[in-house]
């Protein structure tokens, strides 16, 4: 039992009083001497076992009335395990409303989700709200309790222009983290000039007081909002008006709803409730939406109402799009890829002529695609080429179907990302200068990168390996520009002088990529003088085979070579090599060793924010038999693509939906790297990062804006987390800030086929629950006035303990009277 | 008049009964000419009836009208007025010795033992004092002398209450004790079974006595005023009784209203006197009341 007004019962003190003047004012019978007792009765009518009894009755009805009295003021609560139990009259209503995408469907002329909206505003309606947002402990008058549960996550951000309104809310979250966004499209750039800088980022602080300012400083009629940073557990509101106002804005979402989840979720915020009444109110259409044939957990004692939203009898034709599929995940920069669509008409009514347009980034192409009429349960394969044309990391694809008939379109559009590869700028340095092109140390270095066609004389090329390659000679290095390539291969250099050695120093320190093929004629002890190196070179081997005999498979710089070269691996022969032996310096690994003991054969090493990779081996066939294994070729492009190129995985998989939250690990070294969501650009106040441009299901392309963040390139998850359904997606990085970003996901695979399971099953899944379950048919609103006439009222208990010690005073002035009239008789 | 050594007989007391006279409303018998009709035949002025004479007559008491009527020798006989042997009995047991007052009810009664003693003997009856409780405990025949009186005051001034009431076995002894026709004034709580009391009392009554019965009772006795819870602690027997007594006030009153009507109404019908004396009544105003009603019903 919890009391809401505890300070009352120390009230309870003054119990005391009559007992103490009980105890004072206590008969002790003395001793009287009469005459004779033969008129006296010796029954214990009027004995004094009759007196005790009342004065004992008088003791209890004034001890009673004074704990019922204090108890009352104190205003008790149970917790109760039953509905209806003994408590407040206040209720607890949780409503799961289910907004999983077969809530979208029409019937009448209206969405089922519209329709189950009207009938969780009746029940709204019927609870009693407090002015405004308030906490439980501290209530006053507050009556009813609700919260709304989407089963296919949180509706988005309320904005409002009322100050007010959200300095409540900020009150009633405080400690919170919280941001304080404000309405792309009520943010003007009036409105950001007529303010500064200050209103073009928003605010995200879990200091109140800093907020409060904020929402001060916004200008008048800017819509904000304030969003909790981190994951919020739903929890009851005294506010009904806030609820309807989450009920107004919620909306269909693209991914299925879990309704498990959801009434697990309503079952633990109403066990936290000590109101007399805790009801779960159910609100669905009893398709898929992970309803299962599972018993509910934890929602014993509760009571259930399960609303069941009857779908349209006939689904008509409904396309969908179950899949995009690239021939590549990744291509260069201007190259084509071909995707293919599926798409599958699941309604009952075979499909008219649809549109399938497709937006390639932030521009939508020309020609759209024309979808013949499809019958019912039929599918059809859609191929379309979309070409790599953008600056981006990753290309943000979305294909859309426009149908005229369609009864459903939240399975209209699918997005899906290519992968887009910059070409990897490489230097060859040759250590030995020669007439003959095959003579040069770079020669098969560059034949490994890049292959030139037949017809191609340069010296240079591209190749489908994504790597730009020029070469060099090693007295020449000090003239090149190096921040023109992102990694140099060093082939057979003997010595450096110190002018380029100081210039590949600071262009590795910078993040560059360094490969060092030393070769035979390479002075030891010169390059042990560059001392950023990650072994040091012993002695030369000759004359004694050797091959190589393991790669670390973890190592990113070689991920894949494995298995890409299969028992090749032992073909990289030679009988030249120079013993390593790696330093102890972080960072430093060996990534390839030689049959020799102890022979290291690749040795990877970190210098500032660049990697350098040393080889014992050279590179041309003067020293060894490595340039002429396939696996030379394998091994060199994947450590030129790893030093250019770092491999970042893809922040949002073609097949990710809505409500999972897409990720990217950002490593410190990519300051200006891009994950697939956002990049990190430099700015004055400091590193921010600017969101790719999403592309909403109705086509059009929602202009990027920039957050501000107070620190810089710190390694950690930056977190994509949408609203499932919704035309914004809130991004959000773990003490950073938020900001609101445009986006549309992909649907899930299971809603676009109705299944509707049959109400009686569905309410036995709430078994341990009072369980009363109803057809929502035509009347949506009385139907849901009928579920709320079904929320028991209860009993006011601090009202019943005022009555109560009204009645014990009462009785004890009756019982007085009466004992005090006998006496005076 | 001071009677010395009697703390019990008060001269303020006596100055408020002027005149007072006890007179017996039935005929007694005394050894010495008083003032009391006496069922015996002497020389008072009251002409009773005639006898013829007899030899040894005085001739004084002959009519000599009828005789000069009638020719034959009639003698007159007049009514005889003798002394009042009054005897008081006077009950001395524990539930005696019980008041709330400014005395016992056993004080009650030995101030009106003293005082009507005095006023017998003031008029030239007697007065005589038995004292009991279960049993006689001093018995003082009347007589009308003032050492006498002195005697039943010192004897008023020694007694000491004890023992349990038993009216009707003293009642029964006494009527068998006292031959002489006179005036029983019984003095007691009459804390016994009623109908043995009245079935005693009318052995006086056949005796030719005159009885008087005070029946003395203490204010908290008729209205049990108490409030407050007590354990009620009986004189006579020592037993013991928790009680509320302002639950039990009206039951209790009528039932000792019953008890004193009922001993009421059995001695009014055998034509003994009855008097309900309470202790806050002025000893003086009793008396005084009682007996000049009783000389006025007399005459």
């Amino acid at each position: 039992m919890n009391f809401l007004a505890v300070g009352f019962l120390f009230g309870l003190a003054a119990v005391a009083v009559p007992v103490l003047i009980h105890l004072i004012h206590r008969q002790r019978y003395p001793d009287r001497r009469f005459t004779t007792l033969r008129f006296f009765d010796k029954t214990v009518k009027h004995n004094v076992i009759q007196r005790k009894l009342i004065d004992r009755i008088l003791l209890a009805l004034r001890v009673l009335a004074l704990i019922a009295l204090m108890l009352g003021l104190a205003r008790p609560f149970f917790q109760t395990t039953g509905s209806g139990g003994i408590g407040e009259r206040r209720r607890s209503v949780a409503i799961v409303l289910d907004n999983s995408p077969s809530m979208g469907r029409m019937r009448d002329g209206k969405t089922l989700f519209d329709r189950a909206k009207t009938a969780a505003t009746a029940v709204l309606n019927a609870l009693q709200s407090n002015t405004g947002e308030s906490t439980q402990a501290d209530a006053g008058d507050a009556r009813d309790q609700a919260e709304l549960i989407l089963t296919a996550g949180a509706s988005t951000p309320l904005y409002t222009s009322d100050k007010d309104a959200l300095k409540r809310e900020l009150a009633v979250r405080t400690g919170q983290r919280l941001a304080l966004l404000a309405e792309e499209k009520s943010a003007t750039a009036d409105a950001a000039e007529s303010t500064g800088a200050e209103w073009s980022r928003p605010e995200f602080d879990a200091e109140s007081a800093r907020l409060l300012a904020a929402i001060d400083r916004a200008p008048a009629g800017l819509a904000l909002a304030l969003v909790p940073l981190e994951p919020s557990e739903p929890r009851l509101h005294y506010s009904i008006g806030q609820i309807r106002a989450q009920l107004e804005n919620a909306r269909v979402s693209a991914v299925p709803g879990d309704v498990r989840a959801s009434v697990a979720k309503a079952a633990r915020v109403l066990r936290e409730s000590h109101d007399g009444e805790r009801r779960i109110v159910v609100l669905s259409d009893l398709q898929k939406s992970k309803w299962q044939r599972e018993k509910f957990e934890g929602i014993e004692g509760l009571s259930v109402t399960l609303g069941a939203i009857d779908p349209p009898a006939e689904s008509g034709a409904n396309l969908a799009i179950e899949n995009v599929t690239p021939t590549a995940r990744e291509v260069v920069l201007g190259q084509s890829v071909m995707c293919t669509a599926t798409i599958h008409n699941y309604g009952s009514r075979p499909s008219e002529t649809a549109a399938l347009s497709i937006v390639v980034g932030d521009r939508v192409q020309a020609a759209k695609i024309e979808i013949p009429p499809l019958a019912a349960s039929t599918s059809m394969l859609v191929s379309f080429p979309i070409t790599a044309m953008t600056r981006e990391r990753n290309l943000l694809c979305s294909a859309i179907l426009k149908s005229s008939t369609d009864t459903f379109d939240y399975d209209n559009a699918w997005h899906f990302q290519i992968g887009v590869r910059p070409p990897v700028t490489t230097l060859c340095v040759n250590g030995t200068p020669g007439a003959a092109l095959s003579d040069r140390e770079t020669f098969f270095v560059m034949n490994a990168l890049a292959p030139r066609p037949a017809s191609d004389s340069a010296t240079a090329g591209q190749g489908e390996n994504l790597v730009d390659v020029r070469d060099c000679d090693a007295n020449d290095l000090k003239n090149q520009q190096l921040f023109q390539y992102s990694v140099i291969v060093l082939c057979g250099v003997t010595t450096l002088e110190p002018d380029a050695r100081e210039k590949l120093h600071r262009f590795v320190n910078d993040g560059g990529g360094l490969v060092i093929f030393p070769g035979s004629k390479a002075v030891l002890d010169d390059y042990n003088a560059w001392g950023f190196l990650p072994a040091k070179l012993l002695e030369r081997k000759t004359g004694n085979f050797a091959y190589v005999t393991s790669l670390a498979d973890d190592a990113p710089a070689v991920a894949g070579v494995k298995q890409r070269i299969g028992g090749g691996l032992n073909a990289l022969s030679t009988n030249t090599w120079i013993a390593l032996e790696p330093d102890a310096q972080p960072g430093t690994r060996v990534l390839a060793n030689l049959s020799a003991p102890s022979s290291p054969a690749l040795v990877q090493g970190r210098v500032g924010k660049g990697t350098v990779i040393l080889s014992a081996v050279g590179s041309h066939v003067s020293d060894s038999d490595w340039p002429l294994r396939p696996a030379f070729v394998i091994l060199t492009r994947t450590l030129v693509k790893y030093l250019g190129n770092p491999a970042v995985s893809l922040a949002l998989e073609p097949n990710r939906i809505a409500g999972e939250g897409a990720s990217a690990l950002v490593p410190p070294e990519l300051a200006t790297g891009t994950p697939a969501l956002f990049r990190l650009v430099q700015k004055e106040k400091g590193v921010g990062y600017v969101s790719l441009p999403w592309n909403r299901t109705d086509g059009k392309s929602i202009a990027a804006a920039s957050v501000i963040l107070p620190r810089a390139t710190e390694t950690g998850h930056f977190l994509l987390s949408v609203q499932p359904g919704a035309a914004e997606g809130l991004i959000r990085e773990p003490g950073l800030g938020a900001r609101m970003a445009p986006v549309s996901v992909n649907h899930g695979d299971r809603e676009s086929a109705p299944g509707s399971m049959p109400m009686a099953d569905a309410a036995a899944l709430f078994s341990g629950a009072k369980v009363s379950a109803k057809h929502l048919t035509d009347a949506d609103g009385e139907s849901g006035i009928a579920i709320a006439e079904e929320l028991n009222t209860g009993r006011e208990l601090w009202r019943i303990l005022l009555c109560a010690a009204l009645v014990f005073l009462l009785l004890e002035t009756v019982v007085a009277a009466r004992s005090r009239s006998e006496t005076a008789n | 008049m001071k009677t010395v050594g009697s703390k019990f007989l008060d001269p303020d007391l006596l100055a408020k009964l002027p005149n007072l006279e006890v007179v017996a409303r039935k005929l007694v018998r005394g050894a010495f000419v008083g003032y009391h009709k006496s069922p015996d035949f002497g020389y008072s002025v009251e002409l009773v009836d005639h006898r013829e004479y007899a030899p040894g007559d005085d001739l004084r008491s002959v009519d000599w009208r009828v005789w000069a009527r009638k020719d034959k020798y009639y003698v007159k006989r007049f009514e005889m007025e003798s002394q009042l042997k009054a005897t008081i009995i006077l009950d001395s047991s524990k539930s005696m010795d019980f008041g709330d007052g400014r005395m016992t009810k056993l004080a009650y009664g030995s101030f009106m033992a003293a005082t009507i003693s005095y006023l017998l003997i003031h008029q030239n009856d007697m007065a005589g004092l038995v004292n009991f409780d279960s049993k006689v405990r001093t018995y003082i025949p009347p007589r009308g002398s003032r050492q006498h009186l002195r005697l039943i005051l010192h004897a008023l001034a020694g007694i000491k209450p004890g023992g349990s009431t038993n009216v009707s076995a003293v009642c029964h002894h006494l009527a068998d004790t006292i031959k002489t026709r006179g005036m029983i004034i019984l003095i007691s709580d009459m804390l016994d079974d009623p109908q043995s009391m009245l079935t005693a009392l009318r052995h006086f009554q056949h005796m030719k006595h005159d009885v008087i019965v005070f029946h003395v009772l203490d204010d908290s006795e008729l209205d049990l005023p108490y409030n407050e819870l007590a354990n009620f602690l009986e004189l006579e027997t020592g037993s013991r009784l928790a009680l509320d007594p302002a639950g039990f006030r009206s039951v209790y009153t009528s039932r000792v209203a019953a008890f004193c009507g009922e001993l009421r109404e059995g001695l009014l019908k055998t034509n003994i006197d009855y008097n309900l004396v309470r202790t806050s009544q002025p000893i003086e105003t009793t008396i005084s009341n009682f007996f000049s009603f009783r000389a006025r019903r007399t005459r």
